[in-house]
Formats: C-alpha cells, structure tokens, sequence
C-alpha cells in the first residue's frame, strides 16, 4: 500500500512536469539589438529591436522598465475654493523611472486585466506603488501622475507595436518591435522583459538588461559637474562673461568703432 | 541633426529652438533692463527641462547677457557703477534675510500662497502703476520726466532727511547712500520670497523712488543682475548640480546678440516708451500667473524647483 502510493506521487509529480518540460524543449530565443545605446554629444533618443522566432499561436508583450524608485511631487489642490495652486507634497513609493509597454494587435490595454495576464500596464503599476500620505485618493493621484509621466514620453503603453511575420516552417512565426528610447531616459540599467504567452497563458517570461551610457561630451561634463563642482560653476561663469565682452566687442567692431 | 544633448537637464534639445528663444529673452533684457528669467524659465520647462536645470541654467545664460548688455549700455553712457554697487550690496544682504523669511514662512505653511499672492500683486501694482503714469507722460508728451505732484513732494523731503548724501553724477541725482542699500534690500528679499532676479522690480524703483532716468536705469540694473547671476551660477553649480552648461551656452549665444540689438532700440525709444512697453509686459505675466491661478490645471502634480 505505502509502495503504492509512492509511485501514485511519483507518477503524479512526473505528469505535472510534463507541459513544464515539453516548453522548456521549445525555449525560444530572444535577440535584442543593441545591449547598450550610447549618449553622445548628438543624442537625440534611440531604437532597440527586439525579436525572436514563437510558435505560430503564441503572443509577445514587451516591457521596458527602469529600476524602482521614490519619486516626491507638489500637488495642486484648491485655496479658498478658488485658487488653483501648490498644497502640498505627494510621494510615490516603488515606481519604476521609466515604463513602457508593447503590444501585439490581439492584446489590447484593457485585456490585460484578464485572468493569467502578466502583472504588466499601468494598472498593476497601480497595485504595486504606495502613497504618502496615505490617506490619498490613490486613484485620483496615480492617474495624475501617468498623465505627467506620458507627456514627458517616458510612460506608454503601446498597441499594435508587436508585429508578426510567418516563417518558412509553417509551425513558427518571427516576432519583431522596436522600441523608442526618448532622450529623457537618463543614463543607467533597464530591464527588457519578453512575455511569450499562449492560449492567454505566459509560457515564458525572459528579462534582458539595456544599458544607457553617456560617452565623450555628454560624460566629460557629466563627471566636471558633479566631482569638481565649484571649478565648473567657475568655469561656466567665466566663459559666459568672455561670451558677452566677445559680443560686445564684435558689435562695437561693426558699427566701426562708434 | 539639429539636436543636441544636455547632459545636466538629460534630455536633448533643438538647437535653432533654444538659440532663437535665448535671442528674443536677450532683446527683451537689452530693451528693458531685466533678466528674463520670469519668461525663459516656463519656457524652458515647457520643452522639457527640469525645472530646478531650467532656473539655474538661466542664470548663467543671463551673466553673458547682462555682461554683453552692460558694455553695450556703458558705451552710450549709461551705467551708474556707483549707484549700481550700492544697491547690489542692499541686495545681496536683503537676499540672504529673505531666505530666512521664506523658511520661516514655510515652516508655518501656506508659504507657497503667500508667494503667490505676493509675486501677482507685485506685478500688478509695478505695471499697473508704471502702465498709468507712463500713459500720463506720453499724453502730456514730457518724456522722461517725473510729474511733481504733491505726495512726491513729501517723498522727496523724507529721502532728504537721511545722512550721507551723495552726488551720482551719472544718474543726475543727490541721494543719501543708505537709500539705495535700503531699496536694494527691499528688492533682494523680495526676489528671494518669489524666487526669482527681481530685475522687473529693481526697473520700476530705481525710476520712482531713487528718480534716475530710465536709459541710465535699464543699464544700471543690467550691470547689477550681472553680479547677482553670477552668485546665483556658481551657488547652484556647487551645492545643486543644476546646471547645464550646454544649454546655456546655445541660450547665451542668442541672448548676448538678442542683448546688444535691444540696447539699440532701447537708445531709439523714449523713457515713457520703453515704461510702458516694460509696463504692458508685467501686466501680461502677471495676467498669465492669474489665469494659471484661476484655471484648472490639466495636470495636478508638478515638479519641485524653477521659479
């Protein structure tokens, strides 16, 4: 009877690994182009694509995050019942820098609240922050600040941005997006990370780091500004000072010495 | 192509855009003898610098604007160096004293209110004032002169009283020293409170209440703004990061030329013209901060800092 039931959970336990081994078999690979956008002194945002080769039935969502943070805002707010302005301070805690999410044409925003979705868009955004004060009307505040953040290009959520071509093998289909890095994407770490689902099931979920690196100029006065303030501080000064007697001068030159 | 990144504000920007804006803000500096910042700043932030980058990279654009305002001012005579140095010591000591007021003011609360209601009376009081008496000068057509009316009179005894007269002989005038270092504080604590350079206040009482003559005023007050900038430049670059020297070199290369093309049309224009040019100016941002005030905001959160 105990050798019985044994084997019954052995069995079980091999069944359930089945599916889990069958979709490890078809793992699918995942390219990114490029790992690193570099900021030169030119930079006017980037493009990274992303792709990769699915099952001819599956979706992708594609979500490019920043690292979590705290982020502290004036909120306006009626004086005297008349008065729009600055009451008080509102923070947002565990919020991504930058958000942005790509979807296929079949998955629209308001599908992603269905049952077996991954935890992506702004509304899981919404249950994942905290608030302070507390006793704000989080969704009044949060909505607020996706507008804030959308204006400034660094939130969306993208439809139609993952698109689909078939491959010779009928059985596989190549996904391709290519997503816009504005220039207010400051430099650091993001997170690229590629939902594969099927039947509306995440089947695969892989994270991808993007680097986001100012080089030459950008960098130089990046690294004078903050490790030698004061001499840069000087600096800009006195070359604004020689700028203005430059131009004094050379006007003076044109109007021949009146 | 015609973008360029700003490693400090980390976002990029058109270049023709910011080159033409600093331009216009340096004719207006050139014409009326204010900084600007009151404008540039919301224009900055409108395309997307920080607010706090915005401010203080200004304040560096306008140290080459007033300077290049300054020397085009002095060759037409019209810097009162003395009067100028008197009144930047009352400002900076009336700076740092309103810097203490505004911490004590925000430590009660409702500072920002205060502020509010502060900066739109200022500035409907200044251009409404300078906008009605200019209005008399070019009906009466005495340009450039002050009406001697009954109450000025007694202003005019009062300022006699104080000790330590002196001649400033390029403004024409014989005032006690201590007035200008009291009205210069009294605008430094003021620019302080409302965060901001205090040029379209300093305008207004250097005409009325020190009496100089408004060409001799809008060089002056360059020369004086120039100094304050200059502090305000490097306290920012040393204790706050802020600012972007990319941004205000695109901005200072239109500004300084905006600068001296406006110390030109100002030459051309009459005081009371260029009173009430600067008066209809103030009337207007003061107009816009009350629209902003009385309208709906599309956004309800703002980011901290700019002016």
């Amino acid at each position: 009877m105990r050798k019985q039931l044994i084997l019954i959970i052995i069995m079980a336990i091999v069944t359930g690994l089945l599916p889990l081994s069958a979709i490890t078999a078809e793992a699918i690979d995942i390219q990114m182009e490029p790992n690193v956008v570099q900021i030169g002194a030119f930079y006017n945002g980037g493009h990274v694509s992303v792709s990769g080769d699915i099952p001819h039935d599956a979706e992708v969502i594609i979500q490019l995050s920043g690292a979590t943070q705290d982020a502290e805002f004036l909120k306006k707010g009626r004086v005297f019942g008349v008065l729009w302005m600055n009451t008080d301070t509102i923070s947002f805690h565990d919020i991504p820098e930058v958000y942005m999410l790509y979807l296929p044409s079949a998955i629209s925003e308001s599908d992603l609240s269905k049952e077996h979705m991954p935890p992506v868009g702004f509304n899981a955004l919404k249950g994942q922050c905290t608030l302070t004060p507390a006793g704000e009307d989080k969704d009044l505040q949060f909505q607020e600040f996706i507008k804030l953040k959308t204006m400034e290009g660094i939130y969306a959520v993208k439809e139609n941005a993952v698109t689909y071509h078939n491959n010779m093998d009928n059985k596989k289909k190549i996904f391709a997006c290519e997503l816009e890095i504005p220039s207010r994407m400051a430099q650091g770490i993001y997170t690229v990370t590629t939902f594969i689902l099927k039947k509306g099931k995440v089947i695969q979920t892989e994270d991808r780091q993007l680097k986001i690196k100012e080089t030459g100029l950008p960098a130089m006065i990046n690294s004078l500004a903050f490790d030698h303030a004061v001499l840069y501080g000087i600096l800009a000064t006195l070359i604004a000072i020689a700028a203005g007697l430059l131009t004094g001068v050379i006007f003076k030159g044109q109007k021949g010495g009146h | 192509m015609w973008h360029l990144y700003l490693p400090i504000a980390g976002n990029s920007i058109n270049v023709p855009l910011i080159f033409t804006l600093g331009g216009f803000v340096g004719l207006l500096s050139g014409i009326f003898g204010v900084g600007g910042g009151f404008l540039m700043t919301p224009l900055l932030i409108m395309l997307g610098i920080p607010p706090t980058v915005a401010a203080a990279s200004d304040s560096n654009q306008i140290v080459a604007a007033s300077t290049s305002g300054t020397l085009a001012h002095y060759r037409m005579g019209n810097v009162d160096f003395k009067m100028g140095i008197l009144l930047l010591i009352g400002g900076v000591a009336g700076g740092t004293g309103g810097v203490w007021i505004i911490k004590i003011l925000r430590a009660t609360g409702n500072a920002d209110f205060l502020i509010t209601i502060t900066y739109v009376l200022m500035l409907g009081f200044v251009g409404g004032y300078m906008f009605i008496e200019s209005l008399q000068g070019l009906r009466n057509k005495v340009p450039d002169l002050t009406p001697v009316s009954q109450k000025e009179s007694s202003y005019a005894r009062l300022i006699k009283k104080l000790p330590c007269r002196t001649r400033f002989e390029k403004s024409g005038i014989e005032v006690s020293i201590c007035l200008p270092i009291l009205l210069g504080g009294l605008v430094g604590i003021l620019a302080a409170i409302m965060g901001v350079g205090g040029g379209f206040i300093m305008v207004p009482i250097m005409v009325y209440l020190l009496r100089m003559p408004m060409h001799v005023v809008v060089g002056t007050s360059l020369f004086q703004i120039l100094f304050t900038c200059v502090n305000v430049t490097i306290m920012q670059a040393s204790t706050n990061h802020t600012v972007d020297f990319i941004l205000a070199l695109i901005l200072l290369l239109g500004s300084t030329l905006g600068v001296q093309l406006g110390a030109k049309i100002s030459k051309k224009l009459g005081g009371d013209q260029l009173k009430i040019l600067l008066a209809i100016l103030v009337l207007l941002v003061m107009v816009k901060m009350l629209f902003s005030l009385l309208l709906p905001p599309d956004i309800l959160l703002a980011y901290k800092g700019g002016h």
